[in-house]
């Protein structure tokens, strides 16, 4: 009977590392298989010098959109988003929308979002929004893209979901950049902010690990935002939005400045009780949302002297205007925003800044 | 003398124990409510 050799032990280790490295090539592959390649969150942000936050020009990824396709958020070279990266410079002479996440398109193509959809004189909208935005922020940038773009006008999205918390500072005091991902400012010194900063959070597999790791599954749930729980006492909040966009308006008296208030969703529909993230604040307020309309009033009264639309009458009653298991317009919110938004501009006399 | 057989080779245990444990947690994460939280974009 023939004895067999034993192995060495050296060889076994390597045999053994080999194997460990085989298996992570196919974890990963296995991971990236099943989430289309795409991640759940947007990594593509960069800070600037002026307390801000951009977009990474020529910067591409795929995003998960939980039971559909991933969708795509390609920044062109010039910083907007378009259809890919390699769009051209938007020129002059467009109209500019500037505001957040819901300007930008979350969850939905570039040509869904409603700049794409709203064309003025035959020309559809420059899209400038970025994720995290306030107010100030997104009028910021359009007084930093006026040289540039010297656009026939700017419309300033005010997002009831987010702007009413977000005046106290810009974005880049708001949050921090992270290997390009957008963290609250308050997450800056933990764990998941130095593992989001690594290489290893561009693993799709070590992702998904380090947020199931790192969450913090004891965090109490968000407490109700003070729009939502007294809107009768926003009216400082109110002002400061309204101020910012009416200081834009006079520092550019010849451009014509449109503020477009945007409602949340289940300001705009009670059937959005199974999808918003406002539903389990439900309990807190004394009139249901999509009944309450005290801080959209105060809001229009506010901008009184400016040209401002009220997206809420082409949202109110479409559940369907806003994407499942997210806030964020649907295509066919974006498209009835875009309707309203160029229908609202030609209403205004020509040559009437 | 008997073999003592073996029914994964060693070298191969980390790929067994690593694919089982990522389609583990793969379905972990579709499954559980609170872990769409992850999925859901900024």
């Amino acid at each position: 009977m023939s004895e067999e050799t034993p192995i060495p032990l050296k060889t076994r280790m390597i045999m053994l590392g080999i194997s460990c490295l085989v298996t992570l090539a196919c974890a990963e592959g296995l991971v990236r298989f099943v989430d289309g390649g795409a991640m759940p969150m947007i990594h593509l942000f960069e800070a600037t010098d002026d307390d801000s936050v951009r977009l990474e020009p020529g910067s591409e990824m795929q995003i998960i959109r939980v039971g559909k396709e991933p969708w795509t958020l390609a920044i062109s070279e010039a910083g907007f988003r378009e259809a890919s990266t390699d769009a051209p410079a938007p020129g002059t002479g467009r109209w500019l929308v500037v505001g957040d996440s819901q300007v930008m398109g979350n969850g939905v193509e570039a040509s869904e979002a409603f700049p794409a959809q709203a064309r003025v004189a035959g020309q559809a909208m420059v899209n400038a929004g970025v994720p995290g935005f306030g107010v100030a922020d997104a009028i910021q940038r359009a007084e930093a893209l006026l040289d540039q773009l010297q656009p026939a006008g700017v419309v300033v999205i005010i997002n009831q979901m987010n702007d009413w918390d977000e005046t106290e500072a810009l974005v880049g005091s708001r949050y921090v950049v992270r290997g390009g991902w957008l963290l609250d400012a308050e997450d800056a010194a933990t764990a998941r902010s130095d593992f989001l900063a690594s290489p290893l959070s561009r693993s799709h597999l070590f992702f998904l690990v380090g947020q199931l790791a790192l969450r913090d599954w004891s965090a109490p749930p968000p407490d109700v935002p003070l729009w939502m729980s007294d809107p009768q006492r926003q009216s400082a909040t109110t002002l400061t939005i309204a101020r910012a966009v009416q200081a834009f308006s006079a520092r550019n008296p010849a451009l014509h400045i449109v503020p477009a208030y945007l409602p949340a969703d289940l300001y705009a529909s009670e059937e959005r009780k199974g999808d918003s993230p406002l539903t389990p604040h439900l309990g807190a307020v004394d009139t249901p949302p999509w009944t309450d309309s005290r801080l959209r009033d105060a809001t229009m009264k506010a901008l009184t002297g400016l040209d401002p639309v009220d997206l809420t009458p082409v949202l109110a009653g479409h559940a369907e205007h806003f994407l499942t298991h997210d806030y964020h317009l649907s295509p066919s919110g974006h498209a009835a925003v875009a309707a309203q938004i160029v229908a609202h501009i030609a209403k205004r006399p020509e040559g009437q800044p | 003398m008997s073999e003592n057989k073996r029914v994964i080779p060693y070298w191969a245990l980390p790929f067994v124990i690593g694919i089982g444990g990522t389609i583990a947690l793969i379905l972990l994460a579709e499954q559980l409510p609170a872990l769409q939280v992850i999925y859901t974009v900024f």
